[in-house]
């Protein structure tokens, strides 16, 4: 089994006033591997986001290191994308150009970066969007496009940060099948930050759970249910039952 | 029906009693120093061509101050929002400038009337050109550099903080969301924080437009002022013209409110990105 990214000993502190510091993250050691679907999940302040920025190279660990096959990752690169939680779109941009910013920073000539840019809209069905711009789309259609966005670039691997966090819950069921559909049309490596356990276990192959204070991983479970998936299946449920039993719920 | 026309009136309610209160007051007083008649100054303000007091026409002099604020106005924008950019972005100029600056702000730009004489003198930009003769000169020796100065002043801080502002307040999540993307250094500051601090910056602008033309009465009575609404006004007081002095200050009002209007406009049409939030 290839691992794309591999956590060794990361661990995050941030310095707080007076000499004092937080442990965001204590020292973890993780691999992704090549094209799976992995959710971590975990109450609020228990590190998960702070992992995905590490691995993001949005943050520096404190200690240990992150690497992308073999490479330390020190900085954001096109290689991991990232997708947050919501108004991460440029509003003075239309939706066909945001999808295009990423292609603009590697410096792709306009008629191949329309081409890719409206490619992905397809991809995500905003095609008849293109042109509006991100106040005038609901919050589902706002993250289609920076799915989109993310994907123009073509990057390696999938950072996902809570991405269905700010939408309703109907909403939320939706674009969680869509994103399996991607994911099986592209099969891409996706890392995914829920604080959804059910979601975690309908979307995933590998679910990482989380305890804060400090934040760590306490368990990194495989989900061999078959896919596609559905709620009713009893071993949905005591999946879901035991990592409620990790969390200790 | 009745609601719409109401709310179509309610704006006009207290003007009309204004008016109405300054033509009883007026009458009263039967003294056109204290308080000329509504009448005589709608009469000054119907034929805004006709020349005054020796000084020329109404709209005339409203030009030579337009021209004069938008000198020392753009001379304000022109340093004020790189520097704002600048100090923004980069914290060590920030650090370098910032303290230096706060000194400064709260000076009154007609404070530094004294220090302007005294280095400008009545010199223009027809003097430093060697200009002594012709319609070039005539309108670049109305833009003294004492007077742009002080406008200069109204205009640069209001424009310097709010581009300082425009810049941090971008929201991280648009620089982070690039930066994933691929961006450089030189992607982050030109595609994403100078579009998103634009709308700060107009508002600067806009802004420190109303503070430079409200400097404009103080930069006109500099000597050498021989024109302009500022000059206007404070010559019509010397010849107890008071209907004149109020037609000067209306002319003030009025253009203000347009200049501030236009801009507004101009806000809204390149921020329609923003939505109505």
């Amino acid at each position: 089994m290839t691992h794309v990214l591999s956590i060794e000993g990361a661990g995050k502190v941030f310095p707080q006033g007076r000499g004092g510091s937080v442990t965001a993250l204590a020292q973890t050691s993780l691999d992704v591997r090549e094209n799976e679907f992995l959710s971590i999940v975990g109450p609020s302040g228990c590190g998960k986001s702070t992992l995905l920025r590490l691995m993001a190279g949005l943050e520096r660990p404190s200690a240990g290191s992150i690497n992308f096959r073999g490479q330390a990752v020190t900085r954001p690169s096109g290689r991991i994308g990232l997708v947050f939680q919501d108004y991460s779109l440029l509003p003075w941009r239309s939706i066909l150009h945001n999808i295009e910013l990423g292609l603009e920073f590697q410096n792709l000539a306009a008629r191949q970066r329309r081409q890719r840019a409206v490619e992905h809209l397809d991809l995500v069905g905003l095609a008849q969007f293109k042109d509006a711009y991100p106040h005038q789309l609901s919050g589902g259609m706002r993250q289609r496009a920076a799915i989109a966005r993310a994907l123009a670039v073509e990057p390696d691997v999938l950072l996902m940060d809570e991405p269905f966090g700010a939408l309703d819950a109907h909403t939320r069921l939706l674009m969680q099948r869509e994103l399996l559909a991607l994911w099986e049309k592209r099969r891409k490596t996706v890392v995914f930050v829920t604080h959804s356990i059910d979601e975690a276990v309908y979307l995933s192959d590998r679910v990482v759970v989380m305890e804060k204070d400090p934040g760590r991983v306490i368990e990194v479970l495989d989900v061999p249910l078959p896919r596609p998936r559905t709620r009713k299946d009893p071993d949905f449920g005591r999946l879901t039952e035991s990592i409620l039993e990790l969390l200790k719920y | 029906m009745f609601n719409r026309l109401a709310s179509l009136l309610l704006p006009l309610v207290i003007p009309a009693l204004f008016l109405w209160g300054w033509e009883t007051a007026a009458a009263r007083a039967a003294n056109d120093i204290i308080l000329p008649r509504l009448t005589d100054v709608l009469a000054v303000l119907a034929q805004p061509m006709q020349p005054l007091i020796g000084m020329g026409s109404l709209l005339a002099n409203v030009g030579i101050s337009l021209a004069r604020v938008l000198f020392g106005y753009l001379l304000a924008v022109a340093l004020a929002v790189p520097l704002g950019i600048l100090m923004g972005y980069f914290a060590p100029a920030h650090r370098l400038l910032n303290s230096f600056m706060a000194l400064f702000r709260p000076i009154p730009p007609l404070a530094w009337t004294p220090l302007m004489l005294a280095w400008f003198g009545i010199s223009s930009p027809a003097s430093s050109l060697d200009l002594e003769i012709g319609p070039a000169y005539i309108f670049l020796n109305n833009l003294k550099f004492s007077m742009a100065f002080i406008i200069f002043i109204g205009g640069f801080f209001p424009v310097l903080t709010s581009s300082i502002q425009g810049v941090r307040s971008v929201r991280r999540v648009l620089v982070e969301s690039s930066l994933v993307l691929g961006a450089s250094r030189l992607d982050i500051f030109r595609k994403v924080i100078l579009p998103a601090s634009w709308p700060h910056i107009l508002t600067g602008m806009r802004i420190g437009l109303g503070v430079a033309w409200m400097c404009l009465v103080s930069a006109e009575m500099l000597p050498g002022s021989m024109s302009g609404v500022g000059y206007l006004i404070t010559h019509a007081y010397t010849v107890a013209r008071t209907d004149i002095v109020i037609t000067g200050m209306i002319a003030i009002g009025v253009t203000g409110a347009l200049m501030d209007q236009a801009f507004r406009l101009c806000e809204r049409r390149m921020l329609f990105w923003r939505g109505r939030s």
